[in-house]
């Protein structure tokens, strides 16, 4: 039972990490980013290969935190600030990132599953219930604890905290006392895609690296922004150690009905809290020109298109 | 000087501001009046920065700032005190105060401002959206002297205050303006505005259609209420 339930709490660390980005990013910029898990991926493909560096694991997880991280940068400074009032644009654009980066990671990495050996410092084990349980996995859960109270001092101890929360409850009105709102997003965006991209290093031991995880990632961060709340650290943590504890105790004793008891506590809680535990209504409070220039119509175009379709039954 | 000229705006396919061109001096406040829907907000937001417009020029104290962003319209020393205040909610006060970034000409020491509104010091620590009506006021306007401005905008300070409260907002412009700061006063009480505005012009359907110092009304409102459509009570 508590083998079980160090399971879960690891598990659920590692999913805080991994989804704190993507909850902050929706909750500061209403930016739909479908490219998270691609982000987890890419960043456990770098940590594997930047294994053999000098510095080993110091280097791995920092180097794909930083690599990620710069990558984030450039997918909303390149294209996703010029749709910040288009949810549709925004699920296409990072749709298409989840498959460039797939096809990317295949053709550098390959499709064989990649695994690696817990850092030397923690690839021990301790006696728990008369049985060894790996050191990594406790860690796991000190550095998932670090990382929250690490963030929630960021976000609510600081002047970047309290610019970034006035950018959540009022853009413009940020941007009319001089707030560089735009900019305040984009290092968002960039810290989200960071923590992802350590994440993805961090669990490497854990789950490995291989085609699918992305898609994986991404399931359980939406869930764990629907059950915390868009933008709440707070409920992100809760979420995600919830999640990771259903998950292991449904996956020991209930393990046909696994995914199905996710899912309901999810739409359990929907009904009864529609913004999750601890989130707000997204209120359209960005105030930012629509999207612009050649590539914005275009894509404009396609996402009209697209509704279109749908509302006609496909029928074009 | 804060020089205005012909600035226009739309508000989605309403044409909002069609050439309006006003000016005020430091140390002087300009009232703007006008009905639901003639634009003074638009035309504040314009001013500042944050509404799309096109001016053939505007300028603070000879510096062109016609196509300078929000941020360096308030770098340069305008600060706008928004209608409903738009305090943010989920700061405390001093966070409300403390986030806001400094001009060219430095910041307001904190306790300056707590100076100015004791309340505000005595509700540091409690949430935006944990104060009254008037405490929000009084934020609002904290707020937008933190960055101290040579210009103040404000649309509607007194918008559902209690009179007491009222008062204290007068008594806040008064000094404002006593600091030698240029104030743009948008309001809806023609005798708020009579009682602290040296120049006024009268907005109608995006336009300035009356304009003059605002002493020649305070005799003779008349043609203030007609402007505004506000019957003058004459018995038939």
């Amino acid at each position: 039972m508590l083998r079980i339930a160090l399971d879960g709490l690891s598990f659920g660390s590692l999913l805080f990490i991994a989804a704190i980005g993507m909850s902050l990013s929706f909750g500061v910029l209403r930016l739909v980013n479908l490219a998270h898990g691609g982000l987890f991926m890419l960043g456990a493909y770098l940590a594997s290969s930047l294994l053999s560096w000098p510095g080993g694991w110091v280097t791995a997880i920092f180097g794909s935190a930083v690599a990620v991280g710069l990558l984030g940068l450039a997918i909303e400074r390149g294209l996703l600030r010029y749709f910040r009032t288009n949810h549709l644009a925004q699920v296409l654009i990072t749709l298409g990132i989840v498959f460039i980066l797939h096809w990317l990671t295949l053709a550098v990495w390959g499709g064989a599953p990649l695994l690696s050996a817990p850092p030397e410092i923690v690839s021990s084990g301790v006696s728990i219930s008369g049985q060894q349980y790996p050191v990594y996995r406790l860690a796991l859960i000190g550095f998932g604890l670090v990382m929250f109270v690490a963030i929630w001092l960021v976000f609510s101890r600081t002047r970047y905290g309290a610019m970034v929360r006035a950018t959540v409850d009022d853009e413009q009105m940020a941007r009319g006392i001089g707030l560089r709102s735009e900019l305040i997003g984009a290092t968002v965006f960039a810290v989200g895609a960071a923590l992802a991209g350590m994440a993805g290093a961090i669990g490497l031991p854990y789950l490995g690296a291989y085609p699918g995880l992305d898609g994986e990632v991404l399931l359980f961060s939406l869930i764990i922004i629907i059950i915390g709340g868009a933008g709440s650290i707070l409920g992100s943590f809760i979420a995600a150690i919830t999640v990771g504890l259903i998950n292991a105790f449904t996956a020991a004793y209930l393990p046909f009905v696994s995914s199905f008891v996710l899912f309901a506590v999810m739409i359990v809680l929907l009904i009864f809290r529609p913004y999750g535990l601890l989130g707000r209504e997204i209120v359209a409070s960005v105030h930012l020109p629509q999207s612009d220039g050649l590539g914005g119509k275009a894509i404009d175009a396609v996402a009209k298109r697209v509704a279109a379709l749908r509302t006609s039954g496909g029928q074009p | 000087m804060l020089e205005i000229v012909d600035i226009h705006a739309n508000h989605g396919d309403s044409y909002t501001i069609q050439g309006v061109s006003m000016s005020v001096e430091r140390g002087a406040c300009l009232g703007v009046l006008g009905r639901n829907g003639a634009g003074k907000t638009t035309l504040m937001q314009s001013v500042l920065g944050l509404h799309p417009a096109r001016a053939q020029r505007i300028t603070l104290d000879g510096r062109d700032l016609t196509r300078a962003s929000a941020r360096d319209r308030i770098r340069a020393g305008l600060a706008l005190v928004p209608q409903g205040r738009r305090i943010f909610p989920t700061l405390t006060v001093e966070e409300n105060l403390r986030v806001v970034p400094p001009s060219e000409a430095g910041r307001l020491d904190i306790a300056d401002v707590y100076r100015r509104f004791p309340r505000l010091q005595e509700r540091r620590s409690n949430m935006g959206h944990q104060l009254s009506g008037g405490e929000q006021q009084m934020l609002a306007i904290g707020r937008a002297l933190m960055s101290d401005p040579q210009y103040l905008l404000l649309d509607e300070p007194t918008e559902g205050l209690a009179p007491t409260i009222v008062a204290e907002v007068v008594d806040v412009i008064r000094r404002v303006v006593s600091e030698g700061r240029g104030v743009v006063l948008v309001e809806q009480g023609i005798q708020f505005v009579l009682d602290l505005a040296d120049d006024l012009v009268v907005m109608d359907h995006g336009k300035v259609v009356l304009s003059g110092g605002s002493a020649q009304y305070r005799e003779d409102s008349g043609p203030l209420l007609t402007h505004l459509g506000i019957s003058t009570g004459t018995p038939r």
